[in-house]
């Protein structure tokens, strides 16, 4: 199913007054799609989700599923969550402490008074296919956080919502559990072919999970694109520097007008600023951005050569992160090789590496 | 090795001693009610016997299992009502948006405050005025308002601590606000409930001055009271009688107790492995 949401706004009015969650969020789900929305926390993000699933009510803007209108405040539209057929995995699990867990996975068919045999077939094929059919008896606190995961997904689905929505679902399991239950996740919404939207706050799962990646900040979306695009072609800094492993290295540099270039001034480095790149420039000043994994320690093909001092050698297991100065600028790099601290090496990067920002 | 038995032994004794601090005067009431003198301190006199029991069951004069059945039908009926009002308002209170909350609360604690006799006049003219005087709901009502503060602050506390995504996966699985409260929140909060409960049933089953003021007879009177009549009866304090009486009144409340406890501690587990 696909779904729409246009000019979507959220204003909470609390003690401290007026405050604004989102504001004029405009996005389309594809049907069968797995997005992702990925930001710090606060960014409301979690907020978008509850206003999708019909928990709270947007302040303004129309949300669409497929081609019906299930909310819009001109129109006082309205449907409620019941009549949405979406199902919701929550961070932690929310599952019924006082059921089994037959009795946790059956509550949403319970509640549409479906038959009782149905009802028990039912469980038993999503209790199959997401093999804790063993666990059926046990009650949620005797279960552990990945099986706990299993029966939240599991009640989830049983249902056959047409739109799947995942809170943060991994961020309560331990690190070896998060990359299998990550695989899984992926896998069974390939065969489900369910319209999916997960939120996190942790980049490496937004770029492992997701078809397309939502950015989000500060209640507003930041870029929506395809892991990659997000990844190369950052459309402002916070992207550029929420994706990625360790964060990219930021500079903001003087420019200076020679002929008919313009040269951005790192230390005694004179990088070009392309032409359409031109309109970033303020003040006299521009922001360049360089990943640490693009800065190479083999210079012989690199455009831009400088000599850092190594101050701290971080190991990361495969590679080393180098924090370095060079100049009153600090520079991150990743590399294979290994250096001893306080030497002096020689570092370089290439101009197509490069991004380009606004100074602040 | 030696220094960890010691500590060990040290511990015991004063558990021990803790527990016989509390439970001297049970101890006090339940020797005195089965002999024939009251004075335990001369034990040479003590002499055991069922005689003070067996008086006071067999003289329907002294009413004794009328008082204990209206305690525990006046008890057992405001402690219900008190703790189901309070917890349709704790609910509202944790789950809804609107202006006040936290004052509505203080407020409701506040009017608990005040002194029971300051209140106790008026209380006696508006039951004439309603002519419930001696009878249940006299002690019911008042017994009710007094016990709803309370408890509206344990349920408060208590739902406020179960998870909002109970509620938002509750709503998502097709219940109604009604069908949430009744399917999820009154089972998980259980303990609380029982905990509530159980506090506003011993505050109403111990009430003396309300009991006293706007009861007359049998048909009404609660234990309590019925105690301090025994006195004077026969001109002198019959203390074989009275502890025979006290130790009967508590069977029942103690077998509640028991019995409900194990939901309480069970409670404490539960919440306990929660996450």
């Amino acid at each position: 199913m696909k779904v729409k949401l246009e000019n979507i706004s959220k204003t909470y009015f609390s003690l401290r007054g007026k405050v604004k969650a989102l504001s004029e969020i405009n996005l389309e789900i594809r049907d069968r799609e797995f997005l992702v929305i990925l930001g710090p926390s606060g960014c409301g993000k979690t907020t978008l989700l509850n206003l999708i699933a019909g928990i709270e009510k947007p302040s303004s803007g129309e949300i669409y599923f497929g081609e019906k209108l299930v909310f819009s405040d001109k129109k006082n539209v309205f449907v409620s969550p019941k009549e949405r057929n979406i199902a919701m995995v929550f961070q932690n699990y929310a599952l019924y402490p006082h059921m089994s867990v037959f009795e946790n996975i059956a509550f949403p068919l319970r509640i549409q008074k479906m038959d009782k045999n149905i009802i028990k077939k039912e469980v038993e094929k999503v209790a199959e296919m997401l093999n804790i059919k063993g666990l059926l008896q046990a009650r949620p606190y005797e279960l552990s956080g990945g099986e706990k995961q299993r029966v939240a997904i599991a009640r989830a689905l049983v249902r056959k919502p047409n739109l799947f929505l995942l809170d943060e679902p991994l961020s309560n399991l331990d690190a070896q559990l998060r990359l299998t239950a990550r695989t899984e996740l992926k896998t069974l919404q390939k065969n489900l072919k369910i319209t999916t939207i997960y939120v996190t706050h942790d980049q490496i799962e937004a770029m492992s999970l997701g078809e397309r990646i939502v950015v989000m900040n500060k209640g507003k979306i930041e870029q929506i694109g395809t892991p990659e695009e997000v990844y190369h072609k950052p459309e402002n800094l916070f992207v550029a520097k929420f994706i990625g492993t360790t964060p990219i290295n930021f500079f903001v540099v003087e420019v200076k007008s020679e002929q008919s270039n313009i040269y951005g001034y790192l230390g005694e480095l004179k990088i070009e600023v392309p032409e359409e790149k031109l309109h970033l420039v303020k003040d006299q000043k521009i922001g360049i951005g360089i990943r640490p994994e693009d800065i190479k320690t083999e210079v012989e093909k690199e455009d831009f050569i400088l000599t850092v001092k190594v101050n701290i050698i971080e190991s990361l297991g495969k590679e080393y992160l180098l924090h370095t100065t060079y100049k009153n600028y600090d520079i991150k790099i990743l590399t294979k090789n290994k250096f001893p601290e306080k030497s002096l090496i020689k570092a370089g990067f290439s101009k197509k590496n490069l991004y380009f920002f606004s100074p602040e | 090795m030696r220094e960890e038995k010691l500590t060990k032994v040290l511990l015991i004794i004063a558990t021990l001693l803790a527990i016989f601090f509390c439970l001297f005067p049970f101890l006090y009431m339940l020797v005195i009610s089965f002999s024939k003198s009251w004075d335990i301190f001369s034990l040479v006199k003590l002499e055991f016997t069922f005689k003070n029991y067996t008086e006071i069951l067999k003289d329907p004069g002294f009413h004794c299992m009328d008082y204990i059945k209206n305690s525990l039908i006046i008890s057992g009926i405001s402690a219900f009502i008190s703790v189901f009002v309070a917890t349709m308002g704790a609910y509202a209170i944790s789950r809804f948006q609107f202006p006040f909350r936290f004052s509505i609360l203080l407020f409701i604690l506040a009017s608990s405050m005040f002194p029971q006799i300051s209140i106790v006049g008026f209380l006696f003219k508006v039951m004439v005025k309603l002519n419930l005087i001696n009878t249940y709901p006299a002690l019911i009502l008042p017994y009710i308002s007094w016990n709803i503060p309370i408890s509206l602050w344990i349920m408060t506390s208590y739902l406020s601590s179960i998870p909002k995504d109970l509620d938002k996966s509750a709503l998502l699985d097709g219940c109604s606000w009604f069908q949430i409260f009744i399917k999820i929140i009154l089972p998980v909060a259980k303990p609380g409930i029982i905990s509530a409960g159980l506090l506003s049933f011993l505050f109403s089953f111990n009430e003396f001055l309300f009991a006293l003021l706007l009861t007359v007879d049998y048909r009404a009177r609660t234990v309590p009271v019925g105690i301090v009549m025994f006195q004077g009866l026969h001109g002198e304090l019959p203390w074989g009688s009275i502890m025979a009486f006290t130790t009967l009144s508590l069977i029942p409340v103690f077998l509640i107790v028991i019995f409900f406890q194990k939901y309480i501690i069970h409670g404490v587990i539960r919440s306990g492995l929660k996450g």
